[in-house]
């Protein structure tokens, strides 16, 4: 699972500079069954213990696959059947947080403290901040979410909302919506596949309701990053410009220019720039991902279970905004993504 | 010294030829043969192809959707049979090897085109389905337990 070099890369190396890397990693402590990774290059590849998951990485696990994984904090995430799970990062206010993100599927975390800002967890439909806590993500097939705290405390928000849980306490997300009633989950038992299944039947009564809602999701990342673009374009102008300034320097022999532009291409404009561009990645990703996962999912249920009535006026409602869906998706998101992330 | 060098040469050139066979082999284009295709259709319409281990895998095609997630294939294929889905009166329009270009057959986005690239390779065949309620497309690759491997589903097709 190598990281891929980007022609940028080899240009900035070339003139001297050092760009900072990504540093969160994961390590696999337990594979069981069929399960994968997809790595930096977009290649699945099979799991085994002790590969490392770096950044940007997921795993996969099929019907009989789970995994474990280890941070450096000795954190651990267990990754149980049927899930998509992937490691990445973002900056915030100038800081690295880990996110680990389920796409769907079912993952339980035992967190330690960590130094610094605590990992934002996160499914398609909801985040939840965390620190020194035990929990469960469910993330259904509909884009919905179930977060149960075991120990600690834990802020789900979801749609500008934010609700606090406590030891024994649990909260529903339903897609592009705010955070239901947290509830005691004690005595309840809660199985993945059975709360999935409800959670595909309640969509399945309706069908183009439950993708509006999916829709809306989107609609949120879509603004997330096309906010950051402007920023990026003019942070990407100004890192050129310098570059630019930096060859010319190198050329003439400068060498005390040379240095001074060296360290603003990677501490002025070059970290503004890197950090812009992550966080668009990040929302692109999490487009991608939602795309991937609960819209393609809900799709080929869709599809399967319409495709003996192709005139029923719900599946052409529903194909109708699949398809509205998919070209905002290509018009918008894609143009932001690489092959590697396909 | 001269018979020596004929030798050589000799063994040069059947070197080049069997290098030659050899790599054509390796990438000569796999095409379906056609009772294996109605052989997987009879399985399709008796709902069975998950019954098969290894015949439905994950990535897949369906339309424009890539899928990566082993139950949700699972989940199409068996609900397909429970809707009472069925290929009547199949017959096989085209059967050839899968080329990039066809990845528009599919849908014509980046995504289809990666999926292309990525996955399909010499091994696998688009196969075309004329039956009673349109026209299926399939990708088809190298046999599992006597069934085509199936990578791509898109259809009907009016």
């Amino acid at each position: 699972m190598k990281q891929p070099v980007t022609p940028g890369f080899i240009l900035a190396a070339f003139l001297g500079i050092v760009l900072p890397g990504f540093s969160q990693e994961a390590l696999t402590v337990y594979v069981e069954g069929e399960t994968t990774a997809r790595n930096l290059e977009g290649k699945l590849l099979s799991l085994e213990i002790g590969d490392p998951l770096k950044s940007g990485e997921s795993v996969i696990t099929k019907i009989t696959g789970r995994a474990d994984l280890e941070l450096p904090n000795k954190s651990t995430i267990q990754i149980k059947p049927n899930t998509v799970f992937t490691l990445g990062e973002v900056e915030l206010e100038g800081e690295k947080q880990t996110v680990l993100s389920t796409a769907v599927g079912s993952v339980a975390y035992r967190l330690n403290k960590f130094t610094g800002r605590g990992p934002s967890i996160r499914t398609a439909g909801a985040i939840a901040g965390v620190r020194g806590t035990d929990l469960t993500v469910y993330a259904g097939a509909d884009g919905s979410t179930l977060v149960v705290v075991e120990k600690g405390t834990v802020a789900v928000e979801s749609a500008g909302e934010e609700v606090i849980l406590e030891t024994n306490e649990a909260v529903e997300v339903k897609a592009g919506s705010p955070p239901g009633q947290k509830f005691s989950w004690i005595g309840k038992q809660i199985d993945y596949s059975q709360w999935n299944q409800g959670k595909l039947e309640e969509f399945l009564q309706d069908p183009v309701a439950g993708l509006y809602r999916v829709a809306d999701q989107l609609e949120a990342y879509r603004k997330g990053m096309e906010e950051i673009l402007p920023e990026l374009k003019k942070a990407e102008e100004e890192w050129a410009a310098k570059y630019e300034e930096l060859k010319k320097a190198v050329e003439a022999k400068d060498e005390e220019k040379a240095s001074n532009l060296r360290e603003e291409l990677i501490k002025g404009v070059g970290e503004d720039r890197r950090i812009l561009f992550l966080n668009k990645r990040f929302y692109a990703l999490s487009y991608l991902s939602m795309r991937r996962y609960v819209v393609g999912g809900l799709y080929l249920q869709m599809k399967a279970r319409y495709l003996t009535k192709p005139t029923d006026e719900i599946f052409i409602q529903y194909k109708a905004l699949h398809e509205e869906i998919l070209k905002q998706y290509e018009e918008i998101i894609v143009p932001h993504l690489v092959e590697a992330d396909i | 010294m001269i018979r020596h060098a004929t030798r050589s040469s000799g063994f040069l050139c059947a070197g080049i030829v069997l290098a030659i066979v050899l790599s054509s082999c390796a990438t000569v284009p796999y095409v379906q043969k056609e009772d294996r295709v109605y052989k997987l259709i009879e399985l399709i319409n008796r709902g069975e192809v998950t019954e098969v281990p290894g015949l439905v895998t994950t990535p897949f095609l369906v339309d424009g959707e890539i899928v990566l997630l082993q139950k949700d294939l699972v989940d199409f294929w068996d609900n397909l049979y429970n809707a009472g889905f069925q290929i009547r009166n199949p017959r096989i329009r085209q059967n050839r090897f899968a080329m990039p270009e066809d990845a528009r057959m599919f849908r014509d986005s980046m995504e289809v085109r990666t999926f292309f690239k990525k996955y399909i390779d010499t091994n696998t065949s688009l196969v075309e389905i004329e039956s009673a309620d349109g026209t299926y497309y399939f990708l088809l690759n190298r046999e599992v337990k006597g069934y085509p491997r199936i990578q791509g589903f898109r259809g009907p097709v009016q």
